[in-house]
């Protein structure tokens, strides 16, 4: 396998992404389950994003990945290379850490070419690749520096020029933007999309930002209690959650009590706030487990909800706040019965009518929500 | 004055004295090693080149009798293998802790400073109990019937260099296991993400991200060993005299103390040269 990376590094076949299967992995702490039965499979050249809270085991999942954490049982499949008792050094997979992990005593290039060194390549083959490989993150300059000279984004720079020298199948990334600042973070991540798209590695990346993971990737697998809740498309997994919990991690979202009011083969009726909506089946999230009587959970996102002139089917409560965010607005408001929603307006709608403070009514788009059942 | 009035407050607030009241706590400590360590120190000094009259004999003589040359060689040569030894022997176990968590880090950690605690003349009679002629080594080693008559342990070379070893290692540890401690634990684990064994990830990585621990270390150890008395005077016969011994026998058995004098010059000499040139070698190898 060693000779595979060595040859693709020495530029005889151009750098691909290979799948890997993840198949019945779980691990345990002690009594801890960190990891639970997870079963994944990343296409080759996909980006894939572990999204999830601290202690959801994506980190745990990760490390199993890069062969620091032994699973407890099931399997890693790396295209056709069975993994799952590989070292970690034996795997030729790239990996980036949160907070960069460059080797303090070396200097940039020195850092660079060590994954090269490991390989056994000689000198004159190893310094045009670490050239290349600075040139990609836009660094070439900054070889003959040591670590600590540059800044964090550099760092962070240099970091995936190491892990991508060697030309690996695979990228891991365990946070690595976490340590930087937003405008810094924005960024990277067109930095790190640009290199995936041009590379055409697979790229797993763990983090707990919605944001960041909706923005970059191809798929997110969604992670809680060491389980992946839900695996979907950023657009999937923002439309169609199949969880109140996936629901309220991803993007922002409204939650409101109804009651089922009417049912069909089609169509649910729910009471929310005094007011009947009606709503697709295929709206349901989860758990099919409608009765008449039984209480659901609507949620809405807050581009859903609109403020509206008239009481007339809609939502009343009061203005308690207004949060402007450049192109839009967010309306906090509280309705009659408690709850607090958040509803999005168009900045150019200033003028809408809405108070800034004061009596509103919130109109819902019944076609927008979804709908979980049986939960709580 | 209106503005030495606000830095004063400034560092009154920020928790720092100034500087005319830092000095005043630090006087008692000042004066007692003044008055007891640096006075004398420069008296004896002072006698070795002024009998009363200026005079280099009391150097002279050590330059011309070669046992002298010798026994100063002998002691370089017994702190530097203590050193070696000390490092061989200390750095795993300053290893071993930096890697255990909880209650086992804290048991090693006692069986390290343990001893550091205990007297050093308790921990030297200590190896004159396991050496000596009927001591436990030999008793034992008779009893199994590996030897038939008992070795001579203790008084020796060998005794002196591990008894020194034991008495000082700490000193090795503890420097290492703070520097050790302080690599970031990531960069083991993207060293071998990269392609490096255990092994390789040791040498290439954690061994020169310790080595300002393992300077700290050797050079307590050195210059610690350099001076030490009690361990060779004890655990040492007449024919491993060191210099500190030799000072010793000056001062209370001869009462020469302008030779006394003399020979602790040159110590001193020599192990602050020591020490430079080690600094010098250790910065080289940084390749800083």
């Amino acid at each position: 396998m060693s000779s595979d990376v060595l040859q693709a590094s020495r530029g005889l076949s151009p750098p691909k992404g290979e799948a890997i299967a993840i198949k019945g992995i779980s691990k345990r702490f002690g009594s801890i389950v960190g990891v639970d039965n997870v079963d994944l499979h990343v296409e080759a050249g996909e980006f894939l994003s572990l999204l999830g809270p601290s202690g959801s085991g994506k980190t745990t999942l990760l490390m199993m990945l890069a062969g620091f954490e032994t699973p407890s049982s099931g399997s890693i499949t790396l295209g056709s290379r069975d993994l799952t008792h590989v070292p970690p050094n034996k795997r030729g997979i790239g990996m980036v850490f949160q907070r960069y992990a460059l080797f303090p005593h070396m200097s940039v290039a020195q850092n660079v070419a060590f994954p090269l060194k490991m390989r056994g390549l000689a000198k004159a083959e190893i310094a045009p690749l670490v050239e290349q490989a600075l040139a990609r993150v836009r660094l070439q300059d900054y070889g003959g520096r040591a670590p600590a000279q540059l800044s964090g984004g550099q760092q962070q720079r240099v970091a995936v020029a190491r892990a991508l020298v060697f030309q690996p199948p695979v990228l891991l990334m365990d946070e690595p933007l976490g340590a930087l600042d937003k405008k810094l973070r924005e960024e990277l991540q067109i930095e790190i999309k640009t290199l995936h798209a041009s590379l055409g590695v697979t790229i797993i990346y763990v983090t707990h930002d919605q944001e960041e993971a909706l923005t970059m990737s191809d798929r997110i697998a969604v992670m809680d209690k060491g389980r992946i809740q839900q695996l979907g498309s950023p657009v999937s997994l923002y439309h169609e959650p199949n969880s109140s919990f996936v629901a309220d991690f991803i993007g922002k979202m409204n939650f409101l009590k109804g009651i089922v009011s009417g049912l069909d083969d089609r169509s649910i009726a729910i009471t929310v706030s005094g007011q009947t909506i009606s709503v697709a089946r295929s709206q349901l999230g989860g758990r099919d487990d409608v009765a008449i009587g039984r209480p659901v959970q609507i949620a809405a996102r807050p581009e859903s909800l609109s403020p509206t002139q008239n009481g007339e089917g809609a939502i009343a409560g009061d203005i308690e706040t207004t949060i402007f965010l450049g192109s839009h607005r967010t309306l906090i408001v509280r309705s009659d019965d408690g709850t607090q929603l958040q509803v999005q307006v168009p900045s150019s709608h200033r003028d809408s009518g809405v108070e800034q403070r004061g009596r509103a009514f919130v109109r819902l788009d019944p076609g927008a929500v979804r709908v979980f059942a049986g939960e709580d | 004055m209106a503005n030495a009035t606000v830095a004063a407050t400034d560092r009154a607030t920020a928790g720092q004295l100034s500087r005319p009241a830092s000095l005043t706590l630090a006087l008692p400590l000042i004066l007692l090693l003044g008055l007891a360590f640096l006075l004398p120190v420069a008296k004896l000094l002072w006698g070795s080149v002024f009998t009363p009259s200026p005079t280099a004999e009391n150097y002279l003589r050590i330059v011309q009798e070669p046992i002298f040359l010798k026994i100063l060689l002998r002691t370089v040569q017994t702190a530097a293998v203590v050193t070696c030894l000390a490092f061989v022997l200390g750095y795993p176990v300053a290893l071993v802790m930096s890697k255990l968590g909880g209650r086992a880090a804290m048991l090693v950690a006692a069986c390290v400073l343990i001893p550091l605690w205990t007297s050093v003349l308790v921990r030297s009679y200590a190896w004159i109990v396991l050496l000596q002629r009927t001591g436990v080594v030999n008793s034992t080693l008779m009893s199994w019937g590996v030897i038939n008559e008992p070795l001579k342990l203790i008084y020796t070379e060998g005794a002196v260099i591990v008894a020194m070893t034991h008495v000082l290692m700490p000193y090795m540890i503890l420097p290492i296991f703070s520097s050790l401690r302080s690599i970031p634990p990531e960069l083991d684990r993207a060293a071998r993400n990269l392609g490096a064994g255990p092994w390789t990830s040791f040498i290439a990585v954690t061994l020169p991200l310790s080595l300002p621990g393992i300077y700290a270390g050797s050079i307590m150890v050195f210059i610690l060993a350099l001076g030490f008395y009690v361990t060779p005077a004890l655990v040492g016969g007449p024919q491993n005299l060191t210099i500190a011994t030799l000072i010793g026998q000056q001062t209370t058995e001869l009462l020469n103390w302008p030779f006394a004098g003399a020979l602790a010059g040159v110590l001193l000499v020599v192990t602050l040269g020591l020490v430079g040139l080690f600094r010098r070698f250790l910065r080289f190898g940084k390749g800083a």
